[in-house]
């Protein structure tokens, strides 16, 4: 079974039995602090993902570490992960119930790149005209890139929208060598 | 420019002017991130919109790839091109284009690659094309005729006795070594006489020969046997070698079949030679396997069986029925208006035996797909007898109702009569003593087989080929020396062309055998008979009177 597979059941899973026991709130609140603490806390890491530690001090260590800070159904669903060997892919499962949360609110997540920093101003502008066009909420990720010279590349899931003068210019590259002068250029050229 | 100088402001208005045209518009596009490349084959992350057989490119690279697999989260897509530059985290787009070819007359003559490049170096291929997909759904019932029209191959033994028919499929099969490809030429080149005014041999045949897996030699070998046999300016040759990505040899048969449609669906006869489907399979076995598709019997996959039969359906008669034919199946855009009923498609595919076997998996899956096979051995042609024909192992299953009636009364007997000779063949060689029955029996035999050789690039006019087996059959060649079989042949169809020319054009234009013309070739078969029997009974005295002299 490919990785992702097993991620979304799992992701699943948790969605479902906490929507199912009315903690869904406070889930989403303890896969955020969990996400949070598993990229800034590289011995937290270590503990899910290294196969040297036994499973029995993998399982003692979440229950002490997490059983007064969160919620019920997180402790035991990280520990029904350890149980069933699958505590590695625990990033990536927490990853994928928020894009499931994210996909049921509306919510998508647009990477944005511009050759010069943005102004606020441009920023609610661009995030609103965003909206606008997906009918969805946006969640911007900024990016720099002066490459692009100008202009801005967004990406929207598969679909990217590509307005840089880098990509401009290519197109006119393109075009003044590749095709033959148009029509009324050359009428009006004679 | 009167006055003969370029001065420079002229040239900047006119890259002003282009730009003037350019207009700033922001690319709107969906892209997907290469996880895996290599072998050909890369997999894909993103693109969920993407559909089967459609084109994706990626731009850094300059290469397009053919989506094949469409799986949960990943896209499998075959890549056309130089297969090594892409490698993992490269950007892939969608193009929103099914893979496909476009076609027009002027790649007549031209060597092409399966996407529709040149590869004969005769610059670009000029004019506006009909872009037609790869794979297209074969034409139904409904806007199809039976085969009635024959595709005269110009060999003596094909015509006579495995008659093929304008939208047949007939296989040609052999080991290697066996003149599969001469058969295949010798038909192309004998398309030329449809392309020359006033020969009433049919409506002209446009062919594409399409080489899958083979040397560059042989395939220039071909191009060039075709042009020296002014074949090449009705013939389109698709070239995957074994050098190319196997991607392209895959695809390289649909390519082929995708000119040939565009013949017959503007009402034209085509001709598609595929050499050959083998190696064709190889290519696929070779895909299927990379992409993780699981493999059935020799490891070819599942499949293996459609990606034949999907290809020769769409070799078809189309009906001659304008409006029926206009509301053809599967009919793309670009061909709507252009439509015209009538027009057929021949398949020539042909399949490679390893050792003579013919029931492995790929001949026998071809052969129930067919409708006839043209068996060619290696025992045959290593005994002299080319084409090396396996006429018991050999039919046409719709091909009887294309032999022109002239033909079908003097072939009749042909097949039989050959099959009757074989197993006295065999039968004589372990005793001596035979009845004067047998011995007739054994002499016909020989002489038709003879009468059935035939050079390489040499095909034989139907009319002469209906003289020469009338002769044969009728026992005109029963005393004429085997040896002198070749000569009796050329002199007696010479004097024909000579002193009976409107016997042989009526023929040709009514394709009937009447008494008056059965009258004309009896005296010419018997004069030519009694020179070259009487030639030999003065050798045998010759020869007598010499012992005679030294005894």
């Amino acid at each position: 079974m490919s990785q992702r597979t097993v991620t979304r059941r799992y992701a699943a899973a948790l969605y479902e039995e906490a929507d199912a026991t009315g903690v869904l709130e406070a889930i989403d609140e303890d896969v955020r602090m969990l996400l949070e603490s598993l990229d800034a806390n590289r011995p937290l890491e270590r503990v899910f993902e290294s196969p040297v530690i036994p499973q029995d001090k993998k399982d003692s260590i979440v229950r002490e570490l997490l059983d007064d800070r969160v919620e019920g159904l997180t402790v035991q669903f990280l520990r029904l992960l350890i149980r069933k060997d699958r505590e590695t892919l625990t990033q990536e499962i927490l990853a994928q119930y928020q894009s499931l949360r994210d996909e049921q609110r509306g919510i998508v997540d647009a990477d944005v790149t511009v050759a010069r920093p943005l102004a606020d101003e441009a920023r609610t502008a661009l995030v609103d005209a965003l909206e606008e066009k997906t009918g969805n909420e946006i969640r911007l990720h900024l990016d720099e890139d002066p490459d692009l010279i100008g202009g801005l590349v967004v990406r929207i899931g598969d679909r990217v929208f590509d307005a840089s003068v880098r990509n401009q210019l290519g197109v006119l590259h393109d075009r003044l060598r590749d095709a033959p002068l148009s029509e009324n250029a050359l009428d009006e050229g004679a | 420019m009167s006055n003969g100088s370029i001065r420079p402001d002229e040239v900047t208005d006119i890259l002003r002017r282009e730009l003037g045209d350019f207009e700033t518009e922001a690319e709107e596009y969906e892209a997907g991130t290469v996880l895996q490349a290599g072998d050909g084959i890369a997999t894909l992350y993103g693109l969920s919109n993407a559909q089967a057989s459609e084109l994706v490119e990626f731009p850094e690279q300059g290469v397009e790839g053919m989506v094949l697999n469409l799986e949960e989260d990943s896209v499998g897509v075959i890549l056309f091109g130089d297969v090594d530059s892409v490698s993992e985290g490269d950007e892939a787009r969608r193009t929103g284009q099914i893979a496909s070819v476009g076609v027009n007359e002027n790649m007549l003559g031209r060597v092409i690659d399966p996407l529709g490049r040149p590869l004969d170096g005769k610059g670009p291929i000029e004019g506006e094309k009909t872009v037609l997909p790869l794979e297209r759904k074969a034409p139904g019932v409904i806007y199809r005729e039976p085969v009635e029209e024959p595709l005269q191959t110009g060999i003596k033994a094909i015509d006579s006795m495995i008659p093929v028919g304008r939208g047949q499929r007939e296989l040609v099969i052999g080991d290697r070594q066996t003149g599969k490809t001469a058969v295949l030429t010798d038909t192309i080149i004998n398309q030329k006489q449809t392309h020359q005014e006033g020969t009433d041999s049919g409506d002209p045949v446009y062919c594409v020969y399409v080489a899958v897996g083979q040397k560059d030699s042989t395939v220039a070998q071909v191009q060039r046997d075709l042009e020296r046999n002014g074949a090449l300016e009705h013939t389109v040759i698709v070239n995957a070698s074994a050098s190319m990505p196997t991607p392209l040899q895959y695809v390289a048969p649909f390519a082929g079949a995708c000119i040939g449609e565009y013949f017959r669906d503007t009402g034209r006869d085509s001709l598609v030679c595929f050499d050959d489907l083998s190696k064709q399979a190889v290519a696929y076995r070779e895909l299927s396997l990379l992409l993780r598709r699981p493999p059935g019997r020799e490891a070819y996959p599942g499949d293996i069986f459609y990606l034949h039969s999907r290809l020769l359906e769409r070799a078809a008669k189309i009906i001659s029925d304008e409006e029926v034919a206009a509301q053809m199946n599967g009919l793309p855009d670009t061909l709507e208006d252009k439509v015209q009923g009538g027009g057929s498609l021949t398949a020539l595919p042909v399949i490679e035996t390893q050792a003579g076997d013919v029931s492995a998996y790929i001949p026998t899956n071809v052969i129930s797909i067919t409708d006839g096979q043209i068996y060619l051995e290696t025992d045959l042609f290593n005994a002299g007898i080319r084409p090396a024909i396996d006429v018991g192992g050999s039919v046409s299953r719709v091909g009887g109702s294309a032999q022109v009636d002239a033909m079908k009364d003097v072939a009749g007997t042909l097949r039989i009569d050959l099959s009757q000779y074989r197993e006295l063949e065999a039968f004589a060689k372990f005793g001596s003593d035979l009845d004067p029955s047998t011995q007739q029996q054994l002499n016909r035999g020989e002489r038709l087989v003879e009468i059935l050789n035939q050079d390489e690039f040499s095909p034989v006019p139907v009319e002469e080929q209906v003289a020469i087996i009338y002769a044969a059959i009728n026992g005109h060649l029963d005393d004429v020396p085997v040896d002198d079989i070749g000569d009796f042949e050329e002199e007696y169809l010479e004097r024909l062309r000579l002193r009976h020319d409107d016997v042989l054009t009526e023929i040709r234009e009514t394709e009937e055998l009447t008494d008056a013309v059965e009258e004309v070739f009896e005296e010419a078969a018997a004069d030519m008979a009694d020179v070259y029997a009487e030639e030999d009974e003065e050798e045998t005295e010759d020869v007598l009177a010499d012992e005679g002299a030294t005894a």
